[in-house]
């Protein structure tokens, strides 16, 4: 338990645990929101028919504002992670611990976030398709049910994929900084 | 490993002024030495010992570690000859609050890929000894400021490397911990840690080896 770095990028997420929820929340619902959408678009024809809203909506407008919206978290929370962790960074950096080690620590910190949004969203879309399902099942066969999920992964992994990518970057701008800036005063 | 500083100034700049917080210092320290450094409030101390643990680069003159140079090593060099050879007691404990006192000591370790059971034992045995058994699991950010300090100590003494550098360490510690650190830092240095104190206090120096006074960034004196 004492040698594993996901522990300790656990113990830090937990560390901020309002920040934490409300970070999964926010990028759970952007999953769900982005799951729905790709079902849409994956069976537009039969919704078009059923969902008024989506007339007036661009689908690919929508979807590039669910990357937006993704990004701009993703580069939040670094920014988040480094000023409230920015001590515990700089002790770790006096004991040793290289740049690239620290962007390890916190990249498991957003994978974290990533894989309990995941779990959230699933959870929602279970609990939607089980409250929708006399009305999907009028619309929708069997077959493009268990067909949806093949939409649904890769929605979500280009999220995921997009979440930690930015979030990859922008540690390794962060970590250019001073290492020993907020250390001051106390060595 | 021997730690030679040859003629060594670290300037500070802000935007108007600047001043010298070290004053062309010199010294040698060998493996195994017990160096305490004395001196008013602002003197220079802290950032000389810094400099000598390889977190400030000197302005100029050199610091040599046998024959690595800090002056002339990359950031990156500079890291992992701090990883295997130093270990520090800050002035103030710099912990984090919300994970457990044990985690708060092993931590560094996981980058020296250091966490053995042995390890692990020895470290719940330095917990004990600076009473805090009942509280290892505890999260550090509701200990006192005095078990936070004793907490940035124990992490040091774990961390184990050939170098001590401690910044007052005694700050903020009662009678009885005091005693238990001098002894351990005695022991330790006995086994063949360089131990390099900061210290206000003229009776924790006297256990040194070595005694530098220092007064407007320079050494005036010194003690043997």
């Amino acid at each position: 338990m004492y040698n594993s770095l996901f522990n300790y990028s656990f113990k830090i997420a937990m560390a901020s645990l309002v920040y934490s929820i409300v970070l999964v929340i926010m990028f759970s619902q952007i999953m769900t929101l982005s799951a729905i959408y790709m079902l849409t678009w994956r069976y537009e024809v039969k919704a078009l028919d059923s969902l008024n809203f989506l007339k007036y909506v661009s689908f690919y407008s929508f979807y590039i504002s669910i990357l937006i919206v993704t990004i701009g978290t993703s580069i939040f929370t670094s920014m988040y992670t480094f000023s409230e962790n920015g001590r515990i960074f700089s002790t770790l950096r006096i004991f040793g611990a290289r740049r690239k080690e620290i962007i390890k620590l916190v990249c498991l910190q957003v994978i974290i976030y990533s894989v309990l949004s995941l779990l959230v969203s699933l959870i929602e879309l279970v609990i939607l398709y089980l409250r929708y399902k006399n009305y999907i099942s009028t619309i929708y066969s069997d077959f493009n049910i268990i067909n949806s999920l093949f939409t649904i992964a890769p929605s979500f992994s280009m999220l995921i994929f997009i979440f930690i990518l930015v979030s990859l970057i922008s540690a390794i701008v962060f970590i250019q900084k001073d290492p020993y800036e907020s250390m001051r005063g106390t060595l | 490993m021997n730690i030679k500083v040859i003629s060594t100034t670290k300037t500070f700049n802000t935007l108007n002024t600047s001043f010298k917080a070290c004053d062309d210092i010199s010294l040698d320290i060998n493996q195994g030495d017990f160096i305490a450094i004395v001196g008013y409030t602002g003197s220079g101390k802290s950032t000389l010992l810094s400099m000598i643990g390889g977190i400030l680069r000197p302005t100029s003159g050199s610091i040599y570690y046998d024959s690595f140079k800090i002056s002339d090593a990359s950031e990156s060099d500079i890291t992992v000859f701090r990883r295997e050879y130093f270990s520090y007691i800050f002035q103030h404990p710099v912990i984090i609050p919300n994970i457990s006192i044990i985690d708060n000591i092993v931590m560094p370790l996981i980058f020296k890929s250091d966490i053995t059971n042995e390890k692990i034992e020895e470290v719940k045995e330095y917990i004990d000894a600076f009473g805090l058994k009942s509280k290892e699991n505890m999260k550090a950010g509701l200990l006192s400021g005095g078990e936070m300090k004793k907490v940035s100590i124990l992490r040091a003494l774990a961390y184990g490397c050939d170098v001590l550098i401690a910044d007052e360490p005694t700050n903020d510690l009662d009678p009885k911990t005091i005693k238990v650190l001098v002894d351990i830092f005695n022991s330790i240095n006995k086994k063949g840690t360089t131990v390099i104190m900061v210290t206000h206090s003229h009776s924790i120096a006297s256990q040194a080896k070595t005694v530098y006074e220092m007064s407007n960034g320079k050494i005036i004196r010194t003690l043997k």
